[in-house]
């Protein structure tokens, strides 16, 4: 019994190992760019779709919908980043269906880089958006008495967010194995679907808040695009 | 629970090179789809807006059009009506005009026949008047009758004006004297002395007539021819050749019948020429 899958390794050469995380994050990654790619590779652009096609715009559109209602003004500069977080994590979820896998997501070694991706991209699009001296004054509001729990803040949610993914997914495979030992017959299977639920809902919540902490970061507030605004000059 | 920061590290470039693999294959692929189906979906709606337009525009240019036809047929026809009431009004009227001047045709025609009737008929009573004028006349002329017809010849020679004094002189010498009396019996012998003294008496205050006495030539002698005619009716005729002195009731009466044919022809021209003229009314319908 193991709770995570860095624990299993296929090979290791000094710290380099070969993990369970790994190898399934690449199945995940497979999976993913092969059919992707296979389904976009005929596209058609004009009425006639195939249904890949359609589920794959639908799923394209809703995630731009949902960067957009997070507050984010242009959901395709951030559509890369953050889709790829939702169809990660929730590929890895998914795909627990299958005996034998193990979510990357149960690794507290993956959810730790997602967050610290999530962690970098924040003052990333937050400075590309308002400018250094604007993003790092945004520490200071309201008060420059704010300023260390903003830090802190900002700190304790990039953890939260990589513990939170963590366990809920280790334990839904904890509380799966012990069931299995326990009852192997049709209570499992309840809590599978029940799993498999988690790890839709845990997907989301992780893709939006990444999408609003970025929304936090990157929106101009009123008092701000006051003092940056130049005065407007006729232009003669 | 230990974390593997390898793990870790290579977990943040698998999830790096997936954010660019999917962007690569999945996300602009899919949006540039969508793009391109929303902006030929726009430029669809676009042209069939363009074409909606198109349409509306000539929808309009066409019922302007249409109305423009309905009012030109409206004017069409409002001018053929006036035109067909006033060529109906126009042959009416030159109808109208032409059995007027057929009537007042008819009507004169039938004046003109009247009045030549009547002139006929009096024509013909006037010559029936004369002729029984004539015929009461020539009844009633007897001797007593010549004779006073014979005394007012004589007053009639002595009044003769100074010209046709001159003249009678004249027609004597001309014929030698010689005079033609016609009467419808024959003059007296006392009768026949009585001109002939008359005669002479004219002739001899003739002035040529005194100047050839004082150059001692002969004095013209008068003679009679006496002639019976009685178609003088009543009353006597002297004529020197071409110089003639009547007084008969043949020539009166002539002369009164002339005259009365004179007045009869006059007043029918009269009548005739106060008939209404065919062409002047004519012309006067066809000019309405």
């Amino acid at each position: 019994m193991h709770l995570s899958p860095d624990e299993i390794v296929y090979w290791q050469y000094g710290v380099i190992k070969l993990s369970a995380t790994l190898v399934f994050t690449w199945v995940i990654l497979a999976i993913l760019v092969v059919s992707a790619y296979f389904i976009t590779r005929n596209l058609n652009k004009k009425n006639h779709r195939s249904r890949w096609q359609n589920a794959l715009e639908i799923i394209v559109i809703t995630i731009n919908d949902q960067i957009s209602d997070a507050g984010l003004d242009k959901p395709r500069r951030y559509m890369g980043f953050l889709g790829t977080l939702f169809l990660f994590i929730a590929m890895a979820n998914l795909l627990t269906i299958f005996p034998g896998f193990e979510p990357p997501s149960s690794s507290l070694s993956t959810t730790l880089a997602l967050a610290f991706c999530v962690f970098v991209s924040v003052p990333f699009y937050g400075i590309k958006n308002k400018g250094v001296k604007q993003y790092l004054l945004s520490y200071t509001e309201p008060t420059y008495f704010m300023l260390p729990f903003n830090i802190v803040g900002e700190l304790s949610r990039t953890l939260a967010l990589a513990v939170r993914l963590f366990g809920n997914m280790m334990s839904g495979a904890m509380i799966l194995a012990i069931l299995l030992v326990i009852s192997p017959l049709i209570f499992p299977v309840v809590m599978s679907l029940l799993g498999l639920l988690t790890g839709m809902v845990q997907a989301y919540i992780f893709f939006v808040l990444a999408s609003v902490y970025i929304a936090a970061a990157s929106t101009v507030s009123a008092k701000a695009s006051l003092t940056l605004t130049p005065p407007q000059q006729k232009a003669e | 629970m230990p974390i593997d920061w390898f793990t870790v590290i290579a977990q943040i470039i698998n999830f790096l090179i997936l954010v660019w693999l999917l962007k690569r294959f999945l996300y602009q692929p899919i949006l540039d789809g969508i793009d391109a189906r929303e902006h030929k979906i726009a430029s669809v709606l676009s042209n069939a807006e363009t074409q909606k337009k198109h349409a509306e525009n000539l929808e309009a240019q066409y019922k302007e059009k249409l109305t423009n036809i309905d009012a030109e047929r409206s004017t069409i026809i409002e001018l053929a009506k006036a035109e067909a009431h006033k060529a109906t009004l126009a042959a009416l009227q030159d109808a109208k005009a032409q059995a007027d001047a057929l009537s007042i045709k008819r009507t004169n025609a039938l004046n003109t026949e009247i009045q030549m009737l009547q002139n006929e008929v009096i024509d013909k009573s006037v010559k029936e008047v004369f002729a029984l004028s004539r015929k009461v006349i020539s009844e009633l002329a007897d001797q007593q009758l010549q004779d006073k017809m014979f005394d007012k010849l004589l007053s009639h020679l002595k009044a003769l004006s100074e010209v046709q004094h001159h003249e009678l002189c004249l027609a004597i010498k001309k014929n030698q004297g010689h005079a033609t009396v016609r009467s419808i019996a024959p003059l007296s012998q006392p009768q026949c002395e009585h001109l002939k003294a008359c005669l002479e008496d004219i002739l001899t205050d003739h002035p040529s007539q005194r100047a050839t006495e004082q150059a001692g030539g002969d004095s013209l002698t008068i003679t009679l021819n006496l002639v019976v005619d009685p178609q003088l009716i009543a009353g006597l005729a002297l004529s020197f050749g071409g110089w003639k002195l009547s007084w008969s009731a043949n020539e009166m009466l002539s002369a009164l019948q002339h005259e009365v044919e004179l007045s009869i022809d006059a007043q029918y021209e009269e009548n005739v020429a106060n008939m209404p003229a065919d062409n002047e009314h004519h012309s006067l319908s066809a000019n309405r």
